[in-house]
């Protein structure tokens, strides 16, 4: 296993080195670059769950132990983290300079996931150089936010426009800062679209926020209220994470949709995302069909490894449900406690007004103005726990149901690979049929179907 | 229902009527309370060197209802009308915590042992505290009666404490209830009828100040009490909620491995000790505050009745000037009028100096009160809170710490 890792020569741009190596070790470094994309918060819960994302793009070859690669990870990040901090300096000229060493990583990791790309549908069509001058020229150095969120149009046809700002020193955008407008049914265009592309390759897809009816309608109809100003920080809080998550993923990045959506002024209208559009309901035919699908399916697990993974991920899926709801619970106690605190406060300050004893008016008066800074606090904890504790855990419990799509689109890989070998069979069948049977040209049309089907096998 | 033992003579937690007078001829004290089924057995202890007392010392076993039997003897005596009359002390209240206990016995099968044991815990904890505040309420009472100088020596007073066989005092059944509310109604209005006639002036502006103040007091006192329990009451439920977050901590770290896992242990940990922290802030905040707030609400009504109830001499004594002109123009039964009137100024005299008296005792009492009470509430709240930073500290820089 040692041996896998050990990075080929530098400038090495042979494709066929590239093949030689296992489909495990593609996908270590991978993990290994969003390690260094992200120093300043290295969430071990993350780790985990990309860990598995890359590690579920293929049978995996049987002699790996999980625990050791998990502690040869985190040895290999730390290496890497620190070789990044002297590169956080935006280095100006793209100089694809093999000599310099700290640079090792990315052109490590670029090349690789070109033969990454290969094997998914033709996305890039730029040469392997031009890759590799670009992770030459710089780190994975983007940052976005989603800010000002505003209210464009009026009544039903209203929405909130997002302000996405993107800042980033890599070459293969346009500008280095640059922001465009946005709205959410933007997002989960963005969202399907990616989705459609990488999601039966068994990348793990971060999924979007979800669609609120009763929240987006409460804004559109232009209640001033706290519910709904809340509801918009949230979802534009959401927004961002979604937004970094996805960036971080270093073959997302590369893709030029995404680019389109954080570049460009104009983006066309992503109408099936509608809830009750055609594409919409076709969505949800297709939900209730892979439901029915996955109870059929009777897959012979012969990887104990996904085995474990699965039951594993159903554990963690459960255990992060529960803590959320009490997580949540825990706030909204907080909050009627700071409620109930600054009533409380008021009825002090009362008191210390009726009070004609003035030492004592005077401390009542003063505990009431320290029960309303508690309030302020407590509301301040609420707040905090929520963004914070409680969306984090809901973001990890969203991003396990992606990666429970993972395993169920490898699962229906599979059963589409076990059905195309039974038919190759039946086809062998008819061929042999008719050899013995001396039937020139039925011969042929069968020797082309066998093709076909050793090609769908394959 | 369990039997709990009040162990005697440990520190009361009552600290609502502060510095009694200092006189040690008549000590009374609860020194045991047994608990069973609906009822509270109090065991009311008496050291006394008075002489109308048999013995020098001697205890009894009261029950709620005979405090309040007691009480109102003392509301209903005339003798006493210019006095504040201690408020009596609360039923003991342990519904909350008996339904508690019973839904827990029904058994909750999503509820894992270790979070049941330390919910059966917390609930027995809270069961204790509700039971030493009702032994703490009941106490103060006497203890407010034994130290009143006129109060003290009353009859039914020295009954209750000495007489040995069970009061046999039923409770008010519900006709006396209805009276009692009645009683209550008529009383309000005849208090505004009073106020309201033109021809009943204030004398003393002492107690024209006093009664503006009372009034207004009692509002507010009420208003904030009523607000300091909803606090500590959404302050319980916070401080439960660290619970399940807890426990799922828990569950999560032995799914894990290596770092994460000694993370998660330690966050568990941190929000189980952060649990009892706060609750014990909560049950320091509910005593210091919430039941000082309560007890002077009380106070402040009795007072209020006290006034009510030298107002009614005032306008007794007015009705009988009026009827005396009457009588000395009608010149019929002079002597009668005459007599009902000086009667009538005696008592409303009495009344006003008393009430004086017992209206200064009440401020000073309250104040030494509030003051005792809101300087401890804060030293425990800022012992608390350091003791919370101290924990959150030491576990962030262990999070951090970790490789």
């Amino acid at each position: 296993m040692a041996a896998e890792r050990e990075p080929p020569p530098l400038g090495d741009g042979k494709p066929t080195d590239f093949e030689e190596l296992e489909e495990g070790e593609d996908l270590f470094t991978s993990t290994v670059s969003t390690l260094e994309s992200s120093p300043s918060s290295p969430e071990p819960a993350s780790l985990l769950a990309e860990d598995v994302s890359t590690n579920s793009n293929g049978p995996k070859p049987a002699e790996v132990v999980l625990d050791d690669d998990r502690e040869d990870l985190f040895a290999e990040a730390t290496e890497e983290v620190s070789l990044d901090s002297p590169e956080r300096e935006p280095i100006p000229s793209s100089e694809p300079s093999p000599a310099v060493t700290p640079v090792t990583p990315t052109t490590l990791i670029a090349p690789r996931i070109e033969s990454k790309s290969m094997s998914a549908p033709v996305i890039f069509d730029r040469s392997r150089e031009e890759i590799e001058e670009e992770a030459n020229g710089d780190v994975f150095d983007i940052e976005i936010g989603v800010s000002d969120p505003e209210k464009v149009g009026d009544g039903m046809n209203a929405y909130m426009a997002y302000r996405v700002t993107t800042k980033t020193s890599l070459s293969m955008f346009s500008k280095s800062e640059f922001s465009v407008k946005r709205r959410f049914s933007d997002f989960l265009g963005l969202h399907s679209k990616l989705a459609s592309k990488y999601l039966h390759v068994g990348y793990i897809v971060p999924p979007a926020p979800e669609k609120s009816i009763v929240g987006m309608t409460k804004v559109k109809v232009g209640k001033e209220d706290s519910s709904s100003t809340e509801f918009v920080e949230k979802r534009r809080a959401a927004l961002e994470r979604y937004l970094q998550r996805t960036v971080k993923h270093p073959t997302l990045l590369q893709d030029p949709d995404l680019r389109q959506f954080l570049e460009s002024s104009e983006l066309p209208r992503a109408v099936n995302t509608q809830a009750l559009s055609g594409a919409g309901i076709l969505r949800m035919v297709n939900k209730a069909a892979d439901a029915v699908n996955k109870m059929t399916i009777k897959m012979n697990e012969s990887d104990a490894w996904f085995e474990e993974k699965q039951q594993q991920f159903e554990n963690l899926d459960q255990q992060l449900r529960k803590l959320h709801a009490s997580v949540e619970a825990l706030v909204c106690h907080r909050k009627e406690l700071s409620a109930n605190t600054a009533a409380f406060a008021k009825s002090a300050a009362m008191l210390g007004n009726s009070e004609d004893h003035t030492a004592l008016s005077r401390a009542l008066s003063q505990l009431a103005e320290v029960e309303e800074k508690i309030d302020q606090l407590h509301q301040e904890q609420a707040f905090a726990d929520f963004y914070m504790f409680s969306e984090l855990l809901s973001d990890y419990i969203r991003l396990i149901a992606a990666v429970k799509g993972v395993f169920d689109h490898r699962m229906k890989c599979w059963q589409k690979w076990e059905d195309a070998q039974i038919t190759l069979l039946k086809k062998r069948e008819t061929e042999a049929k008719m050899m013995v049977a001396n039937k020139p040209d039925k011969i042929q049309q069968a020797k082309n179907e066998i093709r076909e089907e050793i090609e769908e096998v394959g | 229902m369990e039997e709990h033992q009040e162990a005697g003579k440990e520190s009361k937690p009552s600290s609502i009527s502060a510095d009694l007078p200092g006189d040690s001829s008549l000590w009374v004290e609860i020194s045991d309370a047994v608990s069973e089924r609906d009822k509270v057995k109090f065991t009311v202890q008496t050291k006394s060197c008075l002489p109308h007392f048999a013995q020098t010392e001697f205890s009894v076993v009261r029950q709620h209802e005979e405090f309040i039997w007691l009480h109102d003897a003392f509301v209903e005596n005339e003798e006493y009308a210019g006095l504040i009359i201690p408020p009596a002390p609360p039923r003991p209240d342990f519904e909350a915590s008996r339904e508690k206990l019973q839904k827990l016995g029904e058994g909750d099968s999503c509820v894992t042992r270790e979070e049941f044991a330390k919910m059966k815990q917390e609930l027995e904890a809270e069961y204790l505290a509700i039971f030493k505040k009702t032994v703490a309420m009941h106490e103060v009472f006497l203890q407010r009666l034994a130290a009143h100088p006129t109060l003290r020596q009353d009859h039914n007073f020295s009954v209750f404490l000495e007489y040995g066989q069970d009061l046999r005092v039923r409770g008010k059944n519900r006709k006396e209830l209805l009276g009692g509310f009645l009683r209550n109604i008529v009383k309000s209005a005849d208090e505004a009828l009073i106020t309201g006639m033109s021809g009943l002036k204030e004398v003393d502006d002492f107690f024209e100040h006093e009664r503006t103040f009372l009034l207004e007091y009692h509002i507010r006192i009420q208003d904030a009490c009523l607000q300091a329990d909803r606090v500590i009451h959404s302050h319980k439920s916070l401080a439960e909620g660290f619970n399940p977050i807890s426990a799922a901590l828990n569950s999560l770290g032995t799914q894990e491995v290596n770092q994460l896992k000694t993370s998660f242990f330690k966050l568990a940990e941190l929000f189980e000790r952060l649990r009892k922290l706060e609750s014990r802030v909560v049950s320091d905040e509910d005593l210091k505050l919430s039941d000082l707030l309560r007890y002077y609400m009380r106070d402040s009504q009795a007072a209020k009745d006290l006034l009510y109830r030298r107002l009614r001499a005032l306008a007794d004594y007015e009705n009988a000037n009026k009827a005396l002109d009457k009588a000395r123009t009608r010149n019929r039964e002079v002597r009668t009028a005459e007599s009902h009137q000086q009667l009538c100024c005696q008592r409303f005299e009495r009344l006003s100096d008393s009430a004086k008296q017992e209206l200064m005792d009440f401020k000073s009492r309250r104040i030494s009160s509030f003051r005792k009470n809101l300087i401890e509430l804060a030293e425990l709240e800022l012992k608390h809170a350091k003791a919370s930073t101290l924990l959150l500290r030491n576990t962030l820089v262990i999070l951090k710490g970790e490789p």
